[in-house]
């Protein structure tokens, strides 16, 4: 061993735990990384695969492509960025943080995500209605929406980001559920921890499911007040979320 | 006070029918190094998990500065564990300094730069898909640079080259030094971490066997070499921990301080029967004890002292 180098003593801080805003704040900003990159691969497909289908099938314009993503596609992957945030559950613990900050970190993440999804799929259908127009097409919405039509930016807003924290709840728990469970029992548990959820979810919101593959029929009519229980529902996804996640022992050999 | 005062009483940890840990009592002396060796399987990685709040116990509790640091904010900030595994998931060098920025107050990102070139790890880099030795130096300069009061290492040095080693033990000693806590390093491998314990705490099989001053563990190995009858007759009414024969020559050590337990006229009366004395290292005692097959091995430890650093 060799002579260690004398250094002056200087008296250690106190450590201050991070706060849930530091735990969000991290989390974001690799959603955004994983946000931004998607983006890119959106517009990468509209100008190399959307546009020459619509020229090749002008006549059959009509329908609104991007409702379709933006209904299910959109959903699914701010799930994976829930499962996501899930993954780092263990890393950010390993850093002294609570397991309960991680998750309500990972809500206020989500949270901000589906804001900018919700925000980015507006984008998308101005887009589309700017593609269509130059072929004489107004797109035309199919499913049942908080809004009548797609320049309602608030409302198209309001409701792809409700949905899509949603979606992101459900992706968190799914991957807190395979974490505690490993792969056999976690994708066993998947009508619990991911069908079910959803399904309610979706009912809450008063859309159509079948839009994301569920048979689910709706509990209401279209009507206002379903972002507002679905919020509610998402209140307590979270706090299944955060009770769950506390009691979780992170993985350790036993040696 | 430099650290936390670490207290486990009767912990016990399972994982299905493997009991890891089975009624643990101990102190963790505050503001000193504290060496946990023990064999493969011994429960070291899983004391360390428990003192982390990476996991709770079975049973038993265990407390910081009497508070249970599961889940505890204030606590978790405090304490730092570097397993040997890696907890990075699939960040870079680069990602993982800047959330270890972000989540722990007390983590020096400058000197943790100092360490990532000293140990020459390389930078922008996936930690997975470092080699082990890398993953190993850069989990002890995050641990280094945590600062943590509580600061646990867990097989840390496994995979690092002899200098990177050598490195780390300086760094540690130095920046220990200049910022006094409490730091666990656990290892199977003692000779070359023994010289910086100040305590030893040794686990065999999910128990305590022994946790006392690092000094006083050197005083108690002693090795009585010489012709097999006076050995026996020397050794007779001590606790004999090994034997070895060669022809009509034994070497019997013993678990025995040489001034208390031999007394202080030890030294003549060996030479008197023609025998000779020697101590014997942590590393070589550890291995006496928790061989299996000591001859006659000492009552495991109950609870160990807890003298506080001077």
């Amino acid at each position: 061993m060799t002579a260690s180098t004398p250094r002056a003593h200087v008296p250690t801080a106190s450590p201050q735990s991070a706060s849930v805003i530091t735990v969000a704040g991290w989390l974001f900003r690799r959603n955004l990384n994983i946000l931004a990159w998607f983006a890119g691969m959106a517009v990468v497909t509209v100008l190399l695969i959307a546009v020459p289908m619509m020229q090749r099938f002008q006549a059959e314009l009509g329908p609104s492509l991007w409702e379709a993503f933006s209904t299910s596609g959109a959903g699914w992957f701010v799930l994976a960025l829930g499962a996501l945030a899930g993954q780092y559950l263990p890393v950010l613990v390993a850093q002294g943080v609570t397991r309960r900050r991680v998750v309500l970190g990972a809500g206020l993440a989500l949270t901000a995500t589906s804001l900018i999804v919700g925000v980015l799929i507006v984008v998308g259908y101005l887009v589309e209605a700017e593609l269509f127009g130059r072929f004489g097409v107004v797109p035309r919405l199919s499913g049942e929406h908080l809004f009548a039509s797609t320049s309602q930016y608030a409302l198209v807003v309001l409701e792809s980001a409700v949905r899509s924290l949603h979606f992101g709840l459900v992706g968190l728990l799914l991957s807190l559920a395979y974490y505690r469970y490993g792969g056999w029992l976690g994708t066993a548990l998947l009508p619990l921890t991911a069908f079910l959820p959803i399904s309610i979810g979706l009912a809450l919101l008063s859309l159509d499911p079948a839009a994301v593959g569920t048979s689910w029929q709706n509990l209401n009519g279209a009507s206002g007040v379903g972002p507002l229980l679905l919020a509610g529902f998402d209140l307590v996804l979270l706090a299944l979320c955060a009770w769950f996640g506390s009691t979780l022992a992170l993985r350790t050999k036993p040696t | 006070m430099t650290g936390p005062e670490v207290v486990i009483q009767d912990v016990s940890v399972a994982f299905g029918r493997t009991e890891a840990l089975r009624g643990v009592n101990a102190r963790v002396a505050p503001g000193a190094i504290t060496g946990l060796i023990g064999r493969n399987g011994a429960g070291k990685s899983t004391l360390l998990a428990s003192l982390a709040a990476f996991r709770k116990p079975n049973a038993g509790r265990i407390t910081l500065d009497g508070q249970d640091p599961y889940e505890n904010a204030g606590l978790m900030a405090a304490t730092c564990l570097i397993r040997e595994s890696g907890d990075f998931a699939d960040l870079n060098t680069g990602q993982a300094l800047a959330l270890v920025t972000s989540v722990r107050s007390t983590f020096s990102r400058p000197y943790a730069e100092e360490l990532l070139e000293r140990f020459r790890v390389p930078r922008r880099r996936r930690i997975d898909k470092l080699s082990r030795g890398q993953r190993s130096a850069f989990g002890a300069a995050i641990g280094l640079a945590s600062r943590a009061p509580l600061t646990l290492f867990d097989e840390v040095y496994l995979g690092m080259d002899a200098p990177t080693r050598y490195a780390f033990y300086d760094e540690l000693l130095a920046d220990y030094a200049a910022h006094p806590r409490t730091i666990v390093i656990s290892s199977h491998l003692i000779e070359e971490v023994e010289r910086m314990f100040e305590y030893v705490l040794v686990l065999d099989e999910g128990r305590v066997l022994l946790n006392e001053p690092a000094d006083t563990l050197r005083q108690r190995g002693v090795r009585v070499i010489g012709d097999e009858r006076a050995v026996e007759e020397f050794v007779s009414g001590h606790t004999v921990i090994s034997r070895q024969r060669l022809g009509r020559t034994v070497a019997a050590t013993l678990f025995a301080d040489m001034g208390s337990d031999l007394g202080a006229d030890a030294g003549r009366r060996a030479a008197a029967k023609g025998l000779e004395l020697e101590h014997v290292s942590i590393q070589d005692l550890f291995v006496h004890l928790t061989s299996g097959q000591a001859a006659d091995p000492p009552a495991r430890a109950a609870e160990a002292p807890s003298k506080e650093p001077a």
